[in-house]
C-alpha cells in the first residue's frame, strides 16, 4: 500500500549540511495505522512530508499502490496527493480566509467534483459541524479547527491519511475526541494511517509502532 | 508628535502597576525627565530594530523619494525658465518699451516723446498673403511635398523694421549680411528676408520674388534668428521682414486696414539684455536696474497722462511674453498637479509598506509591551524608524529635482525664446522637501497610531492580531494638524489656489468613489450566488474574504490609472473634437482686410465657386478697451480667463439687427434702426470676466478716438463654432464713417471635391485681391492640433509619474498579501492541487481586481473628460471606445502581471518547510 525505503534526505544550512533522514523504512498496509514516534529533530515530519509526495528525498523510494513517486513530476505527484492522500496537521493549517465549508471543499474542487461543496458540507455535518459551515478558522475552537481538518483530509476519501501530531494543540477531552474521530473514519473507510506522535497513549492507539532515532528507524513494535 | 501616553488595559505591566518605573518624571534619582528619556531609549530601539535590514522599505522609500523629485524638478524648472525669460526680456520685448496703435500710426508729438527718451525703432506688423511671383516650377525644381496646382501663396507675419530694428539682440541671416542690406534698395527692386519655412511653403529660393500687397521684394537672404520673435506659436505664419519705407508700395495702408503700428524704445544708458540676469546680479546692476524702471515707470505715466485717447497699447520688459507666460505658467500648474497626484498615490503606497512593516513586528511590539514599554516608547520606537526612513526618501527625492533644471535646460532652450537659468532654488527645494515629509506624517500616522492596539496579551494567544482600530485622540488631532499643513503645501505647490483647491477636491472625489466602487465590489461578491466554476468561485469569494486586498489595489491602481485615463481621455476628445468635428461644420477660410469697394468682387468670386455652401461677411475694425465703467482698464480687476480681452486690440462689429443665431443671455437687443446713444452687445464669457453686465459701460478707444459704451445685453457664443463671432458687436451710428473693412468666412460642401474648390477660391482671391488676407482654418486648426498634440505628450509623460507611484503602491498591496498567498498555495499543494490549478484559481481574481481598478478610472477619467470638454471645448463630448479600454485593460494588465509574479513566486517555494509544526 505505502512503503518507504531507505530514505535519506539531507538539507543545507548556512552551518553545512544536515541529514534529516538517513535511511528510513517505514509501510503501511492498506486499513493499517502505523505510529511514528521519536525525540524532537529525529526526522518524524520530514519523513510524512516525503510521504506525501511535498518533500523530494535524495535517495530512496517511495511506492503507493504500485506507483513510485520519487519518479514523478509535481503535477503527478498533486495528482497523487488529490486522488490517494489526505493529511491532517497539528496546526490544521486551514486557510484563515476561507470558511468551514470551503476548506473542506479544496481536495474535491481540485479533482473536479461538481457536488464539491455539498460533499464538503456534509462531512463536516457528520464531524458535528454542521452548523458552523460558514465560520472562519479564526471563529472555531482548536477541536473545532481540527475536526474541519480532518473533514478536508477526508473529503476525497483517500487511502492514505498522514496526520502530524493532531491532537498536539488540542487540550486532553478534545484531542480524545478528534483522535476518536480520525481512528474510527480510518477504520469505516479502510485507509491506511500514518500518525506522527509524542502521545504514548495515541500511538499505542495504532497497529504497529515506528521509533525513529537521529533519521532512522530504531524499533517497530 | 506625542501620542497617547494614557496608561490602559494595553499598557506594560509597571504602568498598570503604578509603580516608579524608569520613566516616572517623580524619580528621586533625578534622571532625565521622562519624555526626553522614553524619546532617547525609542531611538535606541528603533535603531536596534533598523540594524536589521531595511528590505521592506524600497517601496516606501521609492514612492516619497518619486513624488519629492517630481515636485521639486517641476517647481526648480519652472523657475529657471522664468528666470530665463525675465534676463531676456529686453530681447523677447525688442525694446524697453514699445507702443502699439492698430490701422493707424501715432501722433508726431507721441513718437517725438519717445525719440527723445533714448533710441527709437519703428515698425508695421501685419498679417499678410505673400505670394511667389514667378513662374511654376519644373518638376525637377519642385520641393519635396509641393503641389504643382496649388496656388503658391502663404499666410506670413510681416513687419516692415526701420534701420534701428532691432534694439536689442541682433537678426542673423542665411547667407549672413547686415539686414539692413538685405532689405534695402537695390536694382530699382527692395529686398526681404523670410523664415525659411515661408519659403518652403512657396517654393520659392533667395533671388526670386515674393509679392506682398501690391509690391515685389527680392528674397536676399533667409532668418536664421530674430531676437524680437519669441515663438511661432501665436503667431499665424511664418516671419517676413521688409524695410519700412517699402511699406507704403505694398498698399497695405489703405484705410482699414488691420496693420499695426509699433514704436520700441531702448533707453538712454539702458544695459544690455541679459545683463543682471536672475541670481547674477552685483550691487550696480540692481542700481542701474532699479534707476531704469523708474525711468520706465515715468514714462508710461507721461504717455498715459498726455497720450490716453490715442488708445495706444504700452508694454515694457515685464509684459514682454505675456501669452508665452500664461502658457507656461498653465503648464507649470498641470505639471504640479502631476507632482501632486504622484505625491499623494505615493502616500498610499507608503502607508501600505508601513502597515506591512508594522504587521510583521507585531509580535515585537507585543513583546515590549509585555516587558513593560509605555505605549509612547513604543510609538516613538516605530515613528523614529518611520521617520528617518521619510527623512532619507525625502532627501533623496530633492537630490534629484534639484537636477532637473540642470539637466533639462539645454533641451528646452531649444523650444523657448530664452535659455532657462538653471540654478539650486532653495524656496522650491524647500516645499518638495516639506511636502514629502507632511505627505509620509500624514499617511503614516493612522498605521502607526494603531500600534497601541497591539495587546501584550497576544503573545500568550496562538496568533498576533495585526494592529488595527482607531488612533488615540491626540494622534489623530496630530494627524489632522498634518493633513491640512499637507493641503496647504499642495495650494502651495500648484501656485493658484484655484486650481489646488481644485486638485484637492478631485483627490477627495477620486478617493470617495474608489471607496464606493471597493466596498461594491466587496459587498457584490459577498451577495452574488457562487459560481459553479471553482476557479471562478475562489475568484469572487477573494474579493470579500477577510484580509482581502479588494481596497487596497483598487485604490493603489485606480488612483495611478486616473491620470493616464483622464489624459488619454482628454487627448482624444481634443483631437476628436478639433480634428473632426469642428472641421465638418467650420468655414474653409477666413478672409481678413476686404476693403469695402471690394466686397462686390468678393461676393462674386464666391459665386463662382459652385461647391460654396455659405458666405458670411461682417464689417470689422480694431479697437481697444481701455476703461471698465470708470476704472481704467489696466486697474480693473479682470479674471485672468478674460484677461486676453483687455491685452491687445479688439475686431469689432456693428449690426443693426439682432444676427440670426444669436442668443441673448441677458438684456435685450436694440431696434433694428436704433439711433441713440452708443450701446453694444458684449460676448457672456468676456463680461463675466470682466465683471460687467447691461447698464455697465465700457470705453473703447477706435482710431484714436474713444468712444462710451453702454452695455445693452450679453450673448452666449460659441467660440470653436469658427462663425463669425465678436466679443463686441456695436449699435450702429458708431462706425458706419470709419475705415472700416470686412472680415469673410467660406463654408464648402463636404465631398471629395471640396480640396480643389477651397483652392480656387483661395487662388482667385489671392490672385485678384492682393491685399486681402486668407487664413486656412484646417491650417490654423492643425497647428493648433500640433501644440495640443505636444502639451498632451508632455501630459502623458506626466501622468506616468501618478502611474509609476500607483504600481509601486500596487506592488506593496501585493507584497503585504504574499505571505498568505503563498501558504494558500502550498494548502493548495497539499489539497492535490496542480500548478496550473492554482495559477487558474488566482490569476481570476487579479483579473477581476484589475478591472475593477481600471473601470473606476475610466468612469472618473470620463468624467474630467466630459467636464473639460463642456468646459473647454463648448460640448461636443463623445465616449471614444480606444482610450477607454486602454485604461480597463492596462488596470487589467498590471494586476494580471504582478499576480503572475506574485504565483510564480508562490509556487517556487517548498510545501513542506510551511507545514512544520512551529
Amino acid at each position: 500500500m505505502l512503503e518507504l525505503i531507505d530514505i535519506k534526505v539531507r538539507l543545507q544550512s548556512k552551518a553545512g549540511t544536515v541529514n534529516i533522514l538517513r535511511g528510513a523504512s517505514v509501510a503501511a498496509s492498506p486499513g493499517e495505522s502505523v505510529a511514528v514516534t521519536g525525540r524532537s529533530g529525529s526526522g518524524k515530519t520530514t519523513l510524512l512530508m516525503v510521504a506525501a509526495g511535498l518533500l523530494r528525498p535524495d535517495s530512496g523510494r517511495v511506492l503507493a499502490q504500485g506507483l513510485d513517486l520519487t519518479r514523478m513530476t509535481e503535477d503527478e505527484l498533486a495528482g497523487f496527493r488529490r486522488r490517494r492522500v489526505g493529511v491532517v496537521f497539528q496546526s490544521f493549517h486551514l486557510l484563515p480566509n476561507m470558511t468551514a465549508l470551503e476548506n473542506a471543499a479544496l481536495p474535491l474542487e481540485f479533482a473536479g467534483r461538481e457536488d464539491a461543496l455539498e460533499a464538503a458540507a456534509s462531512a463536516l455535518d457528520r464531524l458535528g459541524l454542521g452548523t458552523r459551515l460558514d465560520h472562519y478558522p479564526a471563529e472555531l475552537s482548536g477541536g473545532e479547527q481540527q475536526r474541519a481538518a480532518i473533514a478536508r483530509a477526508f473529503a476525497a476519501t483517500p487511502s492514505i491519511i498522514l496526520a502530524d501530531e493532531p491532537t498536539g494543540n488540542l487540550d486532553s477531552a478534545t484531542g480524545e475526541d478528534v483522535a476518536r474521530t480520525l481512528f474510527s473514519l480510518c477504520t469505516e473507510k479502510n485507509t491506511c494511517l500514518i500518525l506522527v506522535t509524542h502521545d504514548a497513549a495515541l500511538a499505542a492507539r495504532c497497529d504497529r509502532r515506528v521509533v525513529l532515532a537521529d533519521g532512522m528507524v530504531v524499533e517497530t513494535a | 508628535m506625542t501620542p497617547d501616553a494614557k496608561p490602559n488595559d494595553q499598557a506594560g505591566p509597571a504602568d498598570r502597576a503604578g509603580r516608579a518605573g524608569p520613566f516616572d518624571p517623580t524619580d528621586p534619582a533625578g534622571r532625565l525627565p521622562a519624555k526626553f528619556t522614553a524619546a532617547r531609549l525609542a531611538a535606541r530601539l528603533a535603531w536596534r530594530e533598523m540594524r536589521g535590514g531595511l528590505s521592506g522599505f524600497g517601496v516606501f522609500i521609492t514612492c516619497l523619494a518619486l513624488g519629492v523629485a517630481a515636485t521639486a524638478a517641476v517647481l526648480g524648472l519652472s523657475r529657471s525658465v522664468m528666470d530665463g525669460l525675465a534676463a531676456e526680456a529686453k530681447t523677447i520685448l525688442g525694446a524697453d518699451l514699445e507702443v502699439g496703435l492698430s490701422s493707424r500710426p501715432a501722433e508726431p508729438a507721441l513718437i517725438a516723446l519717445l525719440a527723445s527718451k533714448g533710441t527709437l525703432s519703428q515698425s508695421v506688423e501685419a498679417r499678410v498673403m505673400a505670394v511667389a511671383a514667378l513662374a511654376p516650377p519644373r518638376a525637377m525644381d519642385r520641393s519635396p511635398g509641393q503641389n504643382p496646382a496649388k496656388t503658391r501663396a502663404s499666410l506670413a507675419a510681416l513687419a516692415a523694421v526701420d534701420a534701428a530694428y532691432p534694439l536689442y539682440g541682433e537678426v542673423r541671416l542665411s547667407p549672413a549680411m547686415p539686414l539692413g542690406q538685405a532689405l534695402g534698395l537695390e536694382d530699382g527692386q527692395y529686398g526681404a528676408v523670410a523664415e525659411q519655412s515661408l519659403l518652403d511653403r512657396l517654393g520659392l529660393r533667395l533671388g526670386e520674388t515674393v509679392r506682398i500687397g501690391e509690391a515685389s521684394f527680392r528674397l536676399r537672404a533667409a532668418i536664421a534668428s530674430e531676437p524680437a520673435r519669441t515663438s511661432g506659436l501665436f503667431s499665424f505664419g511664418p516671419r517676413l521682414l521688409i524695410g519700412l519705407p517699402a511699406f507704403e508700395s505694398t498698399g497695405l495702408t489703405a484705410p482699414g486696414s488691420l496693420a499695426r503700428y509699433v514704436y520700441r524704445v531702448r533707453l538712454a544708458g539702458a544695459q544690455p539684455s541679459g545683463a543682471g540676469a536672475a541670481g547674477q546680479t552685483g550691487p550696480m546692476d540692481r542700481i542701474g536696474q532699479a534707476g531704469q524702471a523708474g525711468q520706465i515707470g515715468e514714462l508710461k505715466e507721461e504717455l498715459r497722462r498726455r497720450f490716453a485717447d490715442q488708445g495706444a497699447l504700452v508694454r515694457d520688459a515685464t509684459e514682454a511674453a505675456p501669452g508665452l507666460a500664461t502658457l507656461l505658467g498653465r503648464l507649470t500648474n498641470f505639471l504640479s498637479l502631476a507632482g501632486l497626484s504622484a505625491m499623494l498615490t505615493g502616500g498610499l503606497g507608503a502607508a501600505l509598506a508601513v502597515r506591512a512593516h508594522l504587521r510583521g513586528r507585531a509580535d515585537s511590539i507585543a513583546a515590549l509591551k509585555c516587558l513593560g514599554a509605555p505605549g509612547r516608547v513604543v510609538f516613538l520606537t516605530y515613528f523614529f524608524q518611520i521617520g528617518a526612513m521619510a527623512l532619507a526618501a525625502t532627501l533623496i527625492g530633492t537630490a534629484l529635482g534639484a537636477t532637473a533644471p540642470y539637466a533639462l535646460a539645454g533641451l528646452l532652450g531649444e523650444a523657448l525664446p530664452a535659455k532657462p537659468i538653471p540654478g539650486l532654488f532653495p524656496g522650491p527645494l524647500a516645499l518638495a522637501a516639506a511636502l514629502g515629509l507632511l505627505t509620509a506624517v500624514t499617511f503614516c500616522l493612522w498605521p502607526l497610531g494603531q500600534i497601541r492596539s497591539v495587546p501584550g496579551l497576544a503573545l500568550f494567544r496562538d496568533q498576533v492580531e495585526p494592529p488595527r482600530g482607531t488612533p488615540s485622540a491626540p494622534v489623530l488631532a496630530v494627524l489632522g494638524v498634518c493633513a491640512a499643513a499637507l493641503a496647504c503645501a499642495c495650494l502651495a505647490v500648484a501656485g493658484n489656489w484655484k486650481i489646488g483647491l481644485g486638485f484637492l477636491g478631485a483627490a477627495a472625489v477620486a478617493s470617495a468613489v474608489f471607496g464606493l466602487i471597493s466596498r461594491g465590489v466587496v459587498t457584490l461578491a459577498r451577495r452574488l450566488p457562487p459560481p459553479k466554476n471553482p476557479a471562478w468561485r475562489h475568484a469572487v469569494s477573494g474579493l470579500h474574504r477577510p484580509g482581502n486586498a479588494t481596497a487596497q489595489v483598487v485604490f493603489a491602481l485606480g488612483l495611478g490609472l486616473t491620470s493616464l485615463a483622464t489624459t488619454a481621455l482628454l487627448q482624444a476628445q481634443f483631437e476628436n473634437r478639433l480634428g473632426d468635428q469642428i472641421p465638418q461644420a467650420a468655414p474653409s477660410y477666413f478672409f481678413l482686410d476686404i476693403r469695402k469697394d471690394q466686397l462686390g468682387a468678393f461676393n462674386a468670386l464666391a459665386a463662382s465657386v459652385p461647391e460654396i455652401t455659405r458666405v458670411e461677411t461682417a464689417p470689422m475694425l480694431r479697437g481697444r478697451i481701455t476703461r471698465i465703467n470708470q476704472t481704467p482698464a489696466e486697474d480693473a480687476p479682470v479674471d485672468p480667463d478674460a484677461a486676453w480681452a483687455l491685452r491687445s486690440d479688439r475686431g469689432l462689429t456693428f449690426s443693426g439687427p439682432m444676427p440670426p443665431g444669436t442668443v441673448l443671455t441677458a438684456g435685450a437687443w436694440w431696434p433694428a434702426d436704433y439711433h441713440g446713444p452708443p450701446l453694444v452687445s458684449v460676448s457672456e464669457d468676456i463680461a463675466k470676466g470682466l465683471g460687467i453686465g447691461p447698464g455697465d459701460s465700457i470705453s473703447v478707444n477706435i482710431l484714436g478716438r474713444a468712444v462710451v459704451l453702454k452695455v445693452a445685453n450679453l450673448r452666449a457664443v460659441k467660440w470653436l463654432s469658427l462663425d463669425i463671432n465678436y466679443v463686441l458687436v456695436l449699435s450702429p451710428g458708431v462706425l458706419e464713417n470709419a475705415p472700416y473693412s470686412y472680415l469673410a468666412t467660406a463654408y464648402f460642401t463636404a465631398g471629395p471635391e471640396r480640396p480643389a474648390a477651397e483652392e480656387k477660391l483661395f487662388a482667385a482671391v489671392t490672385e485678384n485681391m492682393p491685399g486681402v488676407t486668407a487664413i486656412p482654418v484646417g491650417e490654423q486648426l492643425d497647428r493648433v492640433l500640433a501644440i495640443g498634440g505636444t502639451i498632451a505628450t508632455a501630459a502623458k509623460a506626466a501622468s506616468l509619474l501618478s502611474l509609476i507611484a500607483g504600481t509601486l503602491t500596487l506592488a506593496q498591496a501585493f507584497r503585504a498579501g504574499m505571505r498568505e498567498k503563498i501558504y494558500e498555495s502550498v494548502i493548495f499543494k497539499v489539497c492535490g492541487a496542480t500548478r496550473r490549478d492554482i495559477v487558474r484559481i488566482m490569476l481570476p481574481e487579479y483579473l477581476l481586481l484589475g478591472l475593477t481598478a481600471g473601470t473606476g478610472a475610466l468612469l472618473l477619467g470620463t468624467a474630467a473628460a466630459w467636464l473639460f470638454t463642456d468646459s473647454f471645448l463648448e460640448g461636443g463630448f463623445t465616449l471614444l471606445p480606444l482610450p477607454a479600454a486602454l485604461a480597463v485593460a492596462t488596470g487589467a494588465g498590471l494586476t494580471t502581471a504582478f499576480g503572475l509574479l506574485g504565483v510564480r513566486r508562490a509556487l517556487g517555494k517548498a510545501a513542506w518547510t510551511y507545514l512544520r509544526n512551529e
